[in-house]
Order: C-alpha cells, then structure tokens, then sequence
C-alpha cells in the first residue's frame, strides 16, 4: 500500500495533504525538505507534528499556506481543506486572489519568534486590526473593538489600552497571545502553531498552551501543533505524526505513540528524554549518531545509520504500513 | 570541601539614558545570592528569564565584576582579585556556552581553538600540543582530521563537543556549563548529556549547570538550586525534587509537560508575567504571582533559611 492511497477522503478531516514534495535548491543540488508527505488533520483536535530540526515540519506548513519563497518551490502534491458546509478546497489549484482569502481566514499560522513575526513599527492593535477588515470587511472602530475583545480572550489584561502597545512594549509571553490573537480574530477552521511556546519560559509556555487548549474547547477549531517537545504532545495532542529527514515516519494517535511506538526513531526519542522520576536513571538512551544531510541521504531507509535494528530490507525505499489508524515507515518495527 | 561558596553576591548593572548618560535604573540580575559547591558535585542553577542565573555563572568566575557579596575559590577570596590574580587560576575554571554557534571563533580552526587555551596555561611544545589537542577530541568523539577544518563545517551537537573539549584541555577543577544543551535537538542533547556525565566521572570535575529544563538539570544534578528574579528560592537534592516546598518551584514543576499521555497532571498555572528584574516586586520577588501570597509577602523579603539537611527555602509560609 503506497502512501498516497493510505488517506481516505474523510469528512472528519479538515485538512489532508497528499504526497507533498516540496524542494529547495541548494550549492550541493535540489533537495526534498518535505518529501512525499501525506497527513489527515482531524477537525476539533489538536494534532501535533513532531521531529527535530531539519525534517520538514515547518516546510510542511508553509507549503500548505504557500508561502514558500526561492529557492524553495512547491513541486507536486495536493492539499484539501473541508470547510463547515462540506465545501472542499483544493488550496494548490487556487488563484493568489482566493488563496489570500484562506490566509488568516480559514487557516491561520502562528509562528515561533512571535518578536519577528509582528511588524515592529505597527501597534498591536493595527495589525489585529488590519487582519480583520482584510477578511471580515467591518470598518475600523468595529474592527478596533473586535481587537480588544479578542486581546481579553487571549487573557491580555487592560486590553483597552495595550491595543495600542507596539510589540516591543510587550512580553515574550504578551506577543504570542497578540499572534494567537491575531491568528483567531477572523475564527479560522484551522490554526497551524509551529513552536509556538519554545522561545518562552516554562511557566508562559504552560498558559498559552492552556489557552489554546481551551480555545478549541471552547470554538472547535482544529489545531496542527507543531513541536520538538514530547512532552507538550503527550499533554495536549490526541494524534501525534512523527518526521524525519522529510517523510513522515510514523503517525498514531498519542496513547498509542508513547505506549506501543513502532519505528525506532519514535521509540528512540521517547526513551532519550529524562523524565523527572526523582531516581537517578544514570546514562541516557541516547540515539547514535546524527541526522543525514538531504544531499547525501543513504538508500532505502533513511534512519538506517543510526538504527539498532537495521536489516537488508532497509536498503530499498520503504513504504508505509498501516495497522488500522497506526502507521508506521519500517520493516522491522517494534 | 566546598570548591566554592558564594556570600551575599549582588549584582547590578546599570541603565544609562539620557543626554547625560546618568544612571536612571539598574537591572538586578543577582541579588543576595549565597551557595555552596561541594567538589565533585553537580549543582543545577534553574529559572526562568531573568532569574539571574547566567549572570551569576559569570560573576562567579570573574567575567563580570560583581557589586558586593563574596566569592571564595577552593578557599581563596577572589572577590577582589585583578585580571592578572585571576589569570593564573583560569585554568581551574571553564565554562561550556549555550550557543554552539556563536562560541566558537569563525576565523579559527579548531586544532588552533583547542590549543591556544594550552599554549596560554601550560606552556609546552607546540607538537605536544597538537597531541593533546587530537586526544582532546577523541575524548569528546571527534575525528582528528577536524583538526584543520573551521566551526561552520560541523552541527550544532559538534560543535558543542569542540566546545567541551576546549574547556577541558587545561583540565579544569570547576567547569560552568551555562544552557549547554539548551540549543540542541533531543536526540543530540541526550547524547551530549551523557557525554558530559562520562567526562565528569573521568575528570573528577566540579559543574554547575545552568538551564532552564528541569527534566535535564534533575537528571543531570546532585543539588538543585531554583533562582528566580535575581533570587534563590529554594535548594535541596535532586533526588528530593517531589518534596519541594517552594510555591515557585512547585509550579514549575507543574508546568512542565510530562512525556506520557496517560499521567494526567493538574496544572498549577501560574498567573501574570514575570515581573522586570529592573523593578523587581517588594518584599518576597514571587509574591505578585504566588498562589498562597499574604499581604505580609509585599513587606518582608524571607529568608534562605534551612529547611531540613541541606534543604533550603525561602519562604514564609511553608
């Protein structure tokens, strides 16, 4: 079974992306940062992307919102969105006109540096601001006081007068909740959160992603979380899929994942990372070894190197294998 | 024998604005810090964003001055010692960098990097040198033939290795790893924690560990010491961690997302933000974010005081 018959046509779905490929080209030649990539994004969940630098999860996204710029390009694959009334989109076949209706509107993305993501000469306010007439057509002081409402939903207090703060006059934390802000002025059906709380402290972290927890709560938005960090996909994700070097390499819901995870690579992270039992555990599980470089990728399985269970299977290309809603890229599984 | 006890350090930097350039406001990175490292243990220094705990590295060996307080050095007081009284005792202190990029010199490669710290402490011949250098990486698991090449030819999870290795080439008594692994990806940080944990072991180091993930700092460390605007807030041995008394420690604690789905853990979340370090919070710093606040915290700053053993907090109320 390939991976793109794996993805039934599922209403349950808002999003699927089907065998995605996205290159980038570079000194050492053309390069799949997104290589074949599928995924079904269930609607009213938050689902989370997980891998480490360099997989392909933030390219993912921003192909999905095409956004990716030179040298990057979007070569092939498709990506529907289903909205509420059973209308689909087919996002790679738009025109830019009706793909910037999407942006902001139906899907909105929230990104990790929320100091670079907001325009620092514009107050917050405006840029809420500007989001919402773009797409919702109201005049300005209705806009103006949707912002502030939306500024208090995020828990910003005194939203009155921080409308008009510009993001430098604000907290890590304080920009971040003006980006989810920013994200949700216009109610999207999906909201894609790439590392949205690694640059802000532990404590923050906690209260933007309780936030966000209870926004979906509260509206049924979908979420596509995307992380390096196992522990905020075990808190909050019900569907976790894992990348590596480009492919997805397993995808399960999240029990399951940490419980019975197949793929070495899932396996190995998990058991890489200290838990806080109060024992000394003394050395680490850690994995050997470090990513390939996409220009230089080895044949077959790209785990392979770094792979305690490798066998001859692994030097041909290898598919993924489905076992009911758990799949998983590996011959030899756990 | 405590390889090092700070007393009472403050630290202070200033603001200057104006046409004038007048000290307007200060940032109180450390204020009334006081611990102790026992040679041969790790001590973990976490927080969150400023707490202090870089800037209290750094005092502690010298890179920056402190304003007032102590700093004592396998007995000696260095609290008032010149560049040329600290340059001998350099070698008896390193410090491994958050960033793997920006620590390392560009310009230089990394056979130059890992023998210039030698060549300044230990004044052999260069062939020497270059020997120790190879044994160095080979230490830290990096081909000799990096030798020649430069810091942009390597990862991050590399770099940082040249980095260990560099602090440890004139075999240091103390070693200040300030965010080491902060900047790598998991499956290279546990790799590089363990490598740390080895070198440790062989070298018989004394490290300070400063970061803000107390899943790694409690693996990592044999006492805990949690800061918080410029503060201590409580000590006590990692293996205590679930005995924490501290309401700042606790909810950090809770913060933090456990790595399986099937423990379901009430979150303590903490409310507001973290205050400015440059007009840090009357009486006890954390009383404007802390769950059981009375209105005596505003007044009274608490004490360090011993809770039990070597478990110690400030705090009124616990």
């Amino acid at each position: 079974m390939t991976s793109g018959e794996v993805i039934k046509n599922n209403s349950m779905s808002i999003l699927e992306i089907k065998n995605l490929r996205t290159s980038f080209q570079t000194k050492q030649g053309k390069i799949y940062a997104a290589d074949n990539v599928s995924m079904s994004i269930p609607r009213g969940k938050i689902t989370a992307l997980v891998g480490e630098s360099g997989c392909g999860k933030s390219v993912t996204a921003m192909s999905v919102l095409r956004l990716i710029q030179k040298p990057g390009k979007v070569e092939s694959g498709a990506v529907t969105l289903t909205l509420d009334e059973q209308k689909t989109l087919e996002l790679m076949t738009l025109d830019d006109e009706a793909m910037r209706k999407v942006r902001g509107n139906k899907i909105a993305m929230i990104f990790q540096e929320p100091m670079t993501s907001l325009n620092p000469v514009y107050t917050v306010g405006d840029q809420i601001i500007e989001a919402i007439t773009l797409h919702q057509g109201l005049d300005y002081n209705a806009a103006r006081d949707k912002a502030v409402e939306m500024l208090t939903r995020v828990g910003i207090p005194n939203a009155k007068e921080r409308v008009d703060n510009y993001p430098h006059e604000m907290s890590g934390g304080m920009r971040q909740r003006v980006m989810i802000a920013m994200g949700l002025s216009c109610h999207p059906d999906l909201l894609i959160a790439d590392e949205p709380t690694t640059a802000l402290d532990v404590t923050i972290q906690a209260q933007i992603l309780e936030l966000i927890n209870k926004l979906v709560q509260e509206t049924g938005m979908s979420v596509l979380l995307i992380t390096h960090d196992l522990g905020i996909v075990a808190s909050y994700a019900e569907k976790v899929m894992v990348m590596y070097a480009g492919q997805i390499v397993e995808e399960a819901d999240t029990m399951t994942l940490y419980k019975k995870p197949k793929h070495p690579y899932t396996k190995g992270l998990l058991a890489s990372i200290p838990s806080m039992t109060g024992k000394k555990e003394g050395r680490l599980k850690a994995i050997p070894g470090v990513v390939p470089s996409l220009t230089d990728l080895p044949k077959g399985c790209r785990f392979q190197d770094r792979c305690e269970r490798k066998t001859e299977a692994c030097l041909a290309p290898i598919d993924i294998t489905c076992e009911g809603d758990h799949l998983f890229r590996c011959v030899n599984p756990h | 024998m405590n390889i090092l006890e700070v007393k009472n350090l403050y630290k202070r930097f200033p603001v200057r604005k104006g046409f004038f350039k007048r000290n307007t406001r200060y940032v109180h990175a450390v204020t009334d810090v006081s611990l102790e490292v026992p040679e041969g243990s790790v001590v973990g220094l976490v927080g969150e964003s400023g707490c202090g705990k870089t800037t209290l590295g750094r005092t502690i060996l010298k890179l920056i001055e402190p304003s007032e307080g102590e700093i004592f050095f396998q007995g000696k007081d260095i609290t008032k010692f010149t560049h040329e009284q600290m340059r001998p005792l350099r070698k008896d202190m390193q410090i491994i960098f958050q960033d793997p990029f920006s620590s390392l010199n560009p310009r230089m490669s990394i056979g130059s990097a890992l023998m210039e710290p030698l060549a300044i402490h230990n004044k052999n011949k260069k062939t020497d040198r270059f020997e120790q250098a190879i044994e160095l990486l080979r230490t830290v698991g990096i081909d000799e033939n990096a030798m020649v090449k430069y810091p942009h030819e390597f990862s991050g999870g590399q770099r940082q290795r040249i980095g260990i290795a560099r602090a440890l080439s004139v075999k240091p008594k103390l070693v200040i790893a300030d965010e080491a692994v902060s900047a790598l990806d998991i499956s290279i940080q546990a790799q590089i924690i363990n490598l740390l944990m080895d070198l440790k072991g062989q070298f018989g180091l004394t490290m300070i560990f400063i970061a803000h993930d107390l899943k790694v700092v409690e693996h990592i460390s044999d006492f805990i010491c949690v800061m918080y605007l410029g503060r201590v807030m409580e000590i006590f041995q990692a293996t205590d961690l679930e005995k924490a008394k501290h309401p700042y420690t606790k909810s950090l604690i809770s913060a933090i997302p456990i790595p399986d789905p099937a423990i379901k853990v009430t979150r303590e979340i903490l409310e507001g933000e973290i205050p400015s370090p440059m007009a840090p919070p009357s009486g006890c710093v954390f009383h404007t974010r802390c769950p059981i606040a009375k209105p005596a915290c505003a007044k009274n700053i608490p004490k360090l005081r011993i809770l039990e053993g070597k478990h110690r907090v400030a705090c009124d109320l616990v």
